[in-house]
């Protein structure tokens, strides 16, 4: 401690206040990151559902050696939250590419807003139901 | 266990590769150990990517046996090298004799450093969005893709930057060698072990320019600044371009310093590395390959000659994987367009009034505590000090890069200005930190009396 102090009153002014403005970053830090720790224990339960690419998982054993597949959705993929799932989806299924508003593949994964729209897209590209998720995403193939 | 050591496994023998290679390349030992081990894991990190990439290269897959088979050979051939010019790889005995409880201190103080990281990570092991969607997509796809890894480069994958380079995902790959299934372990992993490396290096580099305490406090400060601990846990590739750019400029000041033919080697090393993680890297190390010249060339050694084209040897054998991923296989930047010649999105008045008030709302507000502050009273502190002859080339690489990356912002038209800043900017600070804050505390701190032990 001595040593420090010691070492502290031989550096220049521009050097003390320099450590002086580090230290006081340093204790703004702190500050913040006590705060955020506080406000992310709170959270802590829901963060894991945070991931959504989770449910992707079902459809893994039937896309095993599919290179390509297709992806349709009737939501905005502007939407941050749409986006999101469609990126964890794409990591969760790689190497599987998900080939996004391309229906001309044998299989395709249909995220439709309501399931009379999902129902309706089924018949209309004449698909079977390959798995259903909670959420109602559906993979299906083609017949 | 079992499954903790198999994960360190891999980063065990780069390692090792990383630290024979430095011990023959350092025949005039130059290099303290404790810098020997921070280079050696950046190196050996980089060898096993490279050599996962030539498994691509080679077999058009993931092929475990050839680059295990590829590491053992050159750890086989370094250690016999090692053992008939009789050199000590670790001096672990001269080690172990100088240490003392001072050192035991230092590294819970370490500990310390990590733990916003950590605390981070442990919310979010999935890490940031381009995580999943960019390196760690890529990086399950080298891993489960067989002959369809190609398929990164797969045109409907825009969102996923199939320009970027490999070298992240090939160092996940390479952590998944002795695993079935892509775990999301090994990217934990290697973001942990960039941070322990770039705090580290940092550590290290001003050990002998700053006082302890003055050291410890701005590695405090600056592990436990959101800036810093959000982008360092988040698994991008900023984390790694930090530690290469810290590594980089590092040896080329030593290799100036020193007259050192090593560090100037390893320095062109680590360029080169650099250039292979992001597109931002690359423009990096274009930036200071170009400056290194000058940099080099002016000072009265006699050697300056060889140092200059031991930096360029370094440069050019370790960028062979880069030129030959971004002539053969980098497909084109599809979120590019040229708002010079575009009639639809052009580079108008008021996209440069945006990123310029962009820039100026940044330093206006009160970001990441007053990171800017700190800055500005460095800068003005240190006035003349900023641009001593041996650290002169990092605010000139900052000024450059700045300037380019701005005009690179003004060029392409492709995003909204103000979401591309808001989402790409903060993490292009976060890679310059560990620069700005070594050439804040040597400056500061410089002597002209004073030599580097």
């Amino acid at each position: 401690m001595q040593t420090t102090i010691s070492k502290l009153r031989l550096l220049s002014l521009s050097q003390k206040i320099f450590t002086a403005a580090i230290f006081l970053w340093l204790c703004l830090n702190l500050l913040s990151f006590s705060k955020e720790i506080h406000q992310y224990e709170k959270l802590r339960a829901y963060l894991p559902h945070q991931f959504v690419g989770n449910k992707f998982r079902e459809f893994q054993p039937f896309l095993k050696e599919i290179p390509v597949i297709g992806y349709y959705t009737d939501k905005n993929l502007n939407d941050l939250d749409n986006n999101k799932q469609l990126s964890q989806a794409q990591l969760i299924l790689a190497p599987t590419i998900l080939d996004v508003h391309n229906i001309q593949h044998d299989y395709i994964i249909l995220d439709c807003s309501t399931s009379a729209k999902t129902v309706e897209k089924i018949k209309e590209l004449n698909l079977t139901p390959l798995k259903i998720t909670p959420s109602g995403i559906i993979l299906a193939r083609k017949k | 266990m079992t499954l903790f050591i198999l994960n360190l496994l891999p980063f065990a023998l780069s390692f090792f590769l990383g630290i024979f290679f430095i011990t023959l390349l350092d025949n005039e030992k130059k290099i303290s150990s404790s810098l020997k081990i921070l280079l050696s894991a950046g190196l050996g990190l980089g060898l096993s990517s490279y050599i996962t990439f030539l498994s691509f290269l080679l077999f058009n897959e993931f092929n475990r046996l050839f680059i295990l088979t590829i590491h053992l050979i050159l750890l086989i051939f370094f250690i016999k090298n090692s053992a008939i010019s009789n050199i000590k790889i670790f001096g672990i005995k001269e080690m172990i004799k100088k240490l003392n409880i001072k050192h035991l201190i230092l590294f819970f103080i370490f500990i310390v450093f990590l733990i916003p990281t950590i605390y981070t990570i442990s919310l979010y092991p999935n890490g940031g969005w381009d995580a999943w969607a960019v390196w760690n997509f890529k990086a399950r796809t080298l891993f489960l893709g067989q002959n369809d890894w190609t398929n990164i480069f797969h045109p409907t994958l825009w969102r996923s930057s199939p320009h970027y380079p490999l070298f992240l995902p090939l160092l996940n790959v390479w952590g998944w060698i002795f695993s079935t299934t892509p775990t999301q372990n090994i990217p934990i992993l290697v973001s942990i072990l960039f941070t322990t490396l770039t705090l580290g290096l940092l550590f290290y580099s001003l050990r002998n320019r700053t006082p302890l305490f003055f050291n410890i406090l701005l590695l405090l400060a600056l592990s436990s600044s959101s800036l810093f601990y959000k982008f360092a846990s988040s698994q991008y590739a900023d984390i790694v371009i930090g530690f290469y750019l810290l590594a980089s400029f590092y040896c080329l000041i030593q290799a100036k310093m020193k007259d050192n033919k090593t560090f100037a080697l390893l320095s062109g090393i680590f360029l080169s590395i650099l250039s292979f993680t992001k597109n931002e890297g690359l423009m990096a190390s274009v930036i200071i390959g170009s400056l290194a010249i000058p940099y080099l060339l002016k000072q009265r050694s006699l050697n300056k000659k060889k140092i200059l084209l031991s930096f360029f040897v370094g440069v050019f054998i370790s960028c062979i994987p880069f030129i030959i991923f971004q002539f053969f296989y980098a497909p084109q930047n599809l979120t590019f367009i040229n708002g010079f010649e575009s009639l639809t999105k052009p580079s108008d008045f008021s996209r440069l009034k945006a990123i310029f008030m962009f820039y100026f709302f940044q330093l206006k507000t009160f970001s990441w505590n007053g990171f800017w502050i700190i800055l500005l009273v460095g800068l003005i502190l240190g006035k003349k000090k900023m641009f001593n002859a041996q650290t002169i080339i990092i605010p000139l690489f900052l000024i450059l890069y700045g300037g380019i990356l701005t005009l690179y912002y003004f060029l392409n038209t492709y995003f909204d200005i103000l979401w591309w800043l808001s989402q790409t900017f903060h993490r292009i600070v976060f890679s310059l930190l560990p620069i700005i804050f070594y050439w804040l505390g040597t400056s500061l701190f410089w002597n002209k009396s004073q030599k580097e032990k």
